[in-house]
């Protein structure tokens, strides 16, 4: 018997072509009839009906856009690898800028009750908002495009860091800070030798949380300001209505998007510990 | 009057007791150590023990009453007092060795990193953890990590160190070995040590002095038994100590008959009690009455 991983990998296998088999049949266009009505021969027998691309066309364009990511002719016409370059940069730069906010003020409620009290209200309404409500005034304000976005990124991503940050300092054990106070560590030493990597799994947990929210708002985001960026790219498609490429551009944004997920989960893996 | 190592004086600790009152749980604990002394600390719980540990140790505040350790008033943590923590209290993000090197580096911010290292493994090697030195707490059992913890509070060479029920948590043959080898460091480096447990006859092994509290509330601490057996001591062979079970039987009897009743001296210092020589008689009136009589006399 072959070891569980085998037998899975197999099953999926199996699975997926059955899958990519149903929808390539079902996307067939009709056998055409014997008997053409004088319309129909006017017009060539072209069908009316638009149909969904079969994944033999999507796997094709897959190809084509894969063996080439980075080629730039045009405003409209960029590599998939380029737009992607766009929307994973937007992504980045908010989630950084979060970051350098969220921590550190997380850190600030978490250890101060008082701090937690005052600012708490103000989180509790401002985390509902959809990200993208924000756009309008960041455009207004900003008066950037790609600013804006990044923004909506970093307005998005913010929260799930900060309450991860608040909650995981605020419940650092009790007998790990006394370890810190008989060992005379000082406020910042505490923070970062003893506080720090007792914290870091539930900060991290919110981390992995940010960057999934903000790789689903970037799309929509793009959708919005336009001009380059996988979001733009899956909308302009549209337009162009090429469904083979929103196909291929949908399954790209899942395939980045787990690559993002799974890199924060490796630096989950780093710091956690058993008690 | 000769001033002792550490003098605790009239410490006291009030409570609100959640119906608008208060509640003592201890008052005027009054005692002394010296340098160099293993002081074992016994009582019911609720008297108090952990709370006057958590005091010497500065985790805690008293309500009243002063503590004066070689001449210093004792205020807040210090790494001149060294805590065991019943629950180990290891971090579990850091190796075992790390986690003393954490603590020998506080101690020695200017010490190497080779000094710091060789210093540490030195007392892992004591508690025979030598081997263990890469592994997470979370891969050691009780025993261990409570060895890590001893051997850490050791490291750094505290003027005092506190143990808090070090052993409450382990089972009993791990804690007899565990006490052997606490007495082997302890012959080693003659810390002054001071401890609280529920076990007789693991403070009758220890101790020099072994304080007995009184139930609480308004617990105090009634008396200081001197356990009268030579050093180095050894648990396969101490209960052949005549000594050993005239100070056990006195233990024991205290604990089951007299916690709830006793008092201290007059003067509120534990009364003195050498059961191996006889004096084991606090309950008659002649030490009240002699302790009367200075009180009138002065």
């Amino acid at each position: 018997m072959a070891s569980l991983n085998v037998r899975a990998a197999l099953l999926s296998i199996s699975f997926l072509i059955l899958a990519l088999g149903l929808w390539e049949m079902s996307t067939q266009p009709p056998e055409a009839q014997e008997n053409l009505t004088e319309y129909e021969m006017l017009m060539g027998g072209v069908e009316q009906e638009s149909r969904v691309p079969p994944p033999s066309a999507v796997i094709k364009l897959a190809w084509a856009e894969l063996s080439d990511p980075f080629y730039d002719a045009g405003a409209n016409d960029k590599g998939i690898g380029i737009q992607l370059a766009y929307s994973v940069y937007r992504v980045l730069a908010g989630y950084v800028a979060a970051m350098a906010i969220a921590l550190p003020l997380g850190f600030l409620i978490g250890m101060s009750p008082l701090m937690y009290k005052a600012l708490n209200p103000y989180i509790q309404v401002l985390r509902p908002i959809s990200p993208l409500a924000w756009m309008p005034l960041a455009l207004f304000i900003i008066q950037d495009s790609n600013a804006s976005a990044i923004f909506v990124i970093f307005i998005c991503s913010i929260w799930p860091m900060l309450l991860n940050t608040a909650f995981g300092v605020a419940n650092v054990r009790q007998d790990w800070i006394n370890v810190a106070r008989t060992h005379e560590l000082g406020h910042i030493r505490t923070a970062l030798t003893v506080i720090l990597p007792a914290a870091a799994p539930t900060i991290l947990t919110g981390m992995r949380i940010s960057i999934g929210i903000a790789w689903l708002v970037i799309v929509a985001a793009e959708m919005l300001v336009g001009g380059t960026g996988i979001g733009y790219y899956v909308w302009n498609e549209w337009n162009n209505l090429d469904l083979t490429a929103v196909i291929f551009s949908i399954l790209m944004i899942g395939v980045v998007g787990m690559i993002l997920d799974m890199a924060l989960a490796k630096a989950q893996k780093l710091v956690e510990y058993t008690e | 009057m000769s001033k002792s190592f550490l003098e605790v004086d009239g410490l006291s600790k009030v409570y609100p007791d959640g119906q608008g009152g208060e509640l003592t749980v201890f008052e005027d604990i009054r005692f002394s150590l010296e340098k160099g002394e293993f002081v074992c600390i016994i009582g019911h719980s609720g008297c108090g023990k952990s709370t006057i540990l958590n005091v010497l140790a500065g985790l805690d505040e008293a309500t009243s009453g002063n503590m004066v350790m070689n001449g210093k008033e004792v205020k807040g943590p210090s790494l001149e007092r060294g805590v065991v923590f019943q629950n180990y209290s290891l971090l579990p993000w850091k190796t075992t060795l790390n986690n003393i090197v954490f603590a020998v580096q506080a101690r020695w911010p200017s010490w190497s990193k080779q000094q710091v290292r060789e210093h540490s493994e030195r007392y892992l090697k004591m508690v025979g953890l030598d081997h263990a030195l890469q592994r997470k707490p979370s891969q050691l059992s009780g025993g261990m990590r409570q060895r890590v913890s001893i051997a850490r509070a050791f490291a750094t060479q505290p003027e005092l160190l506190l143990l808090d029920e070090p052993f409450g948590a382990l089972d009993a043959l791990t804690r007899g070995v565990i006490q052997d080898e606490l007495v082997k460091i302890w012959e080693e480096t003659r810390q002054t040590v001071f401890m609280i447990t529920h076990d007789v006859d693991e403070a009758i092994l220890l101790s020099d002095r072994i304080f007995l509290m009184s139930n609480g509330p308004n617990a105090r601490i009634a008396e200081s038994v001197k356990v009268d057996i030579p050093h180095p001591r050894a648990r396969a062979t101490i209960f052949q100590n005549t000594h050993y079970h005239k100070t056990r039987d006195y233990l024991v009897d205290y604990l089951i008959n007299r916690s709830d009743s006793a008092l201290p001296d007059l003067d509120g210092t534990p009364r003195v009690i050498e059961p191996a020589t006889g004096n084991n008689t606090p309950g008659d009136k002649k030490t009240d009455s002699d302790a009367a009589d200075k009180a009138v006399n002065a």
